[in-house]
């Protein structure tokens, strides 16, 4: 349960749904230089874009990418052109950076070429991971040690003495 | 092989620092616990539940006006959803009350959806574990539920929602202290999964479900009861050491003793200790007997390593005096700590990014798979 809690956040599972739902404001592959253009100049995240990880081509979204031609070509097409543009934005925007589309981007695309409906992209993503998590819980029974990392102080200087609840 | 690691393994990432935190400290070497600059023990005895709540969630302790405001809000949160009414009515007589709070804090949280955490949000998810142990606790005993009263404090509602009568003065303050004390401790393994869930820029509901179920675990919130369950093994101060020399023969594990961060005594257990003596003399009595043989005999064996009694052990004479079952010992740690769970994850969506370390591969090299048919 802590696992699928984590898997909602936008920043994580929920990146495919949010990666459709960027695609779906975009349109179609017409529209795309404009919609990002407008969208980098106001500051705003491109979705599917970006990992801590991978700093190259991610090995899964290569894969997803040659399913997504046959499975959506409609929406291939909006998200190919989506993503040649945005790479060019954020490598001028940040050349240093090695900016790759990640998983999320081309899994919305196939996704949506099974049928899915968006609501349930990260719940796909659950049925899938599920596996996994249960084989880290496995590996973990035989290395049980607490994961209680330390913290670092940036609050007020420790001994204060509390007001009264008359005082305050 | 390893995937651009920048550093070491550190096994329970001990001594990494998870997070940067203004909520509390602990302070192992001199054995303090200190919430937003206050030391511990002088919050313990002087401030409410509520008091200390707001602290955590605002950085200030809250003057008259806010207090009353923030009683108003938790008493206007008391009751459950339909949804999670019926959920929890539909759970086994026998379920483990952990899974309960676990399960139904979940479904009263789905209406919140994707909100982000809110101070509000927080009031109402920690007005809500009390009366969903409560309910759960009567619908085992064949009982209907309690409404919750305005004019009682958090503490005070906890007991009445559970027995159906008022609980004593003594009885209340001590559960209150209790409350104050548990609230928060640094980067403890249940509020460094709410910051984990949090990071994801998922919802306080979330983070709070993720968060139970760290405090489920045996290592972390899950010893009071076992501490309990070791006295009554001993039974009688005579028995303590040679029980406890033939335990260890058994390499049976002593409850209540050891902790990550604190060298000298924790200063809760001191506190809690104090109360034992004296609402549960027949526990305190027993129970300093243990403490001392089980620190005689730790310290036989590892004279090198600083050991002492945690939170754990004192609590549960404490929670026992107030009269909980002891299935509700860990329950009601999450009824402190959830105080302290939402304040890290208002602390953690304030200044966000995402939490994800690196791990150490020890699998194969990477290999061809052989196809199904060829395998044999």
């Amino acid at each position: 349960m802590g696992a699928i809690a984590a898997l909602k956040g936008p920043a994580h599972g929920g990146a495919t749904l949010a990666a459709r739902n960027m695609l779906d404001k975009i349109g179609s592959a017409e529209n795309a230089e404009k919609w990002l253009t407008d969208a980098h100049a106001k500051h705003e995240r491109f979705s599917g874009f970006g990992h801590r990880v991978y700093r190259t081509y991610d090995p899964r979204a290569k894969i997803l990418r040659e399913m997504a031609r046959t499975a959506a070509p409609d929406l291939h097409r909006t998200a190919a052109r989506t993503e040649e543009i945005a790479l060019k934005i954020l490598h001028d925007a940040h050349p240093e950076r090695p900016n790759a589309t990640n998983v999320d981007f081309w899994a919305s695309v196939v996704l949506t070429g099974a049928g899915i409906p968006k609501e349930l992209f990260t719940t796909m993503f659950a049925t899938s991971r599920v596996s996994g998590w249960t084989a880290h819980v496995l590996e973990s029974l035989s290395d049980l040690r607490i994961i209680r990392p330390a913290s670092r102080w940036i609050g007020p200087e420790p001994g204060r003495k509390p007001l009264q609840l008359a005082k305050r | 092989m390893s995937t651009s690691t920048n550093s070491a393994y550190v096994p329970g990432l001990e001594g990494i620092i998870g997070a940067q935190t203004a909520i509390s400290m602990v302070d192992g070497a001199n054995g303090r616990l200190v919430y937003q600059g206050y030391v511990i023990a002088d919050l313990a005895q002087q401030m409410s539940f509520e008091e200390v709540a707001y602290l955590l969630w605002k950085g200030q302790l809250p003057t008259k006006a806010q207090l009353d405001g923030l009683a108003l809000e938790l008493a206007a949160s008391r009751t459950l959803t339909q949804a999670a009414t019926i959920a929890l009515d539909a759970l086994p007589a026998d379920t483990d009350p952990m899974d309960v709070l676990r399960s139904v804090v979940s479904i009263q949280g789905v209406e919140h959806r994707l909100s982000q955490p809110t101070v509000p949000l927080a009031i109402h998810a920690a007005a809500s574990f009390p009366t969903i142990l409560a309910m759960f606790y009567r619908r085992q005993l064949g009982l209907e539920p309690v409404t919750p009263r305005r004019d009682l404090g958090h503490a005070a509602n906890y007991l009445y929602m559970m027995n159906g009568k008022e609980a004593g003065p003594e009885v209340v303050r001590a559960l209150n202290t209790y409350l104050v004390l548990l609230a928060d401790h640094g980067m403890n393994a249940s509020t460094f999964t709410a910051r984990v869930i949090a990071s994801t820029e998922s919802d306080l509901t979330s983070c709070l479900v993720g968060a139970i179920g760290a405090l489920k675990g045996p290592a972390h919130g899950g010893a009071p009861s076992a501490v309990i369950e070791q006295l009554e093994r001993i039974g009688t101060a005579e028995n303590a050491e040679p029980w406890m020399r033939d335990a260890r023969k058994q390499k049976i594990k002593f409850m209540g003793f050891g902790h990550r961060v604190y060298r000298v005594y924790d200063p809760r257990a001191k506190i809690l200790k104090e109360m034992c003596r004296q609402m549960n003399p027949r526990f305190y009595e027993l129970a300093t007997r243990v403490e001392e043989v089980a620190l005689k005999i730790l310290h036989e064996e590892h004279p090198e390593r600083p050991q002492s009694v945690n939170v754990e052990f004192y609590s549960a004479g404490v929670l026992q005096a107030i009269g909980l079952p002891k299935e509700f010992f860990t329950p009601t740690f999450a009824v402190s700590r959830v105080a302290g769970w939402s304040a890290h994850v208002l602390e953690q969506a304030a200044h966000n990014r995402i939490i994800r370390p690196q791990s150490e591969y020890i699998g194969p090299e990477p290999r061809k798979p052989v196809p199904l048919a060829e395998r044999g």
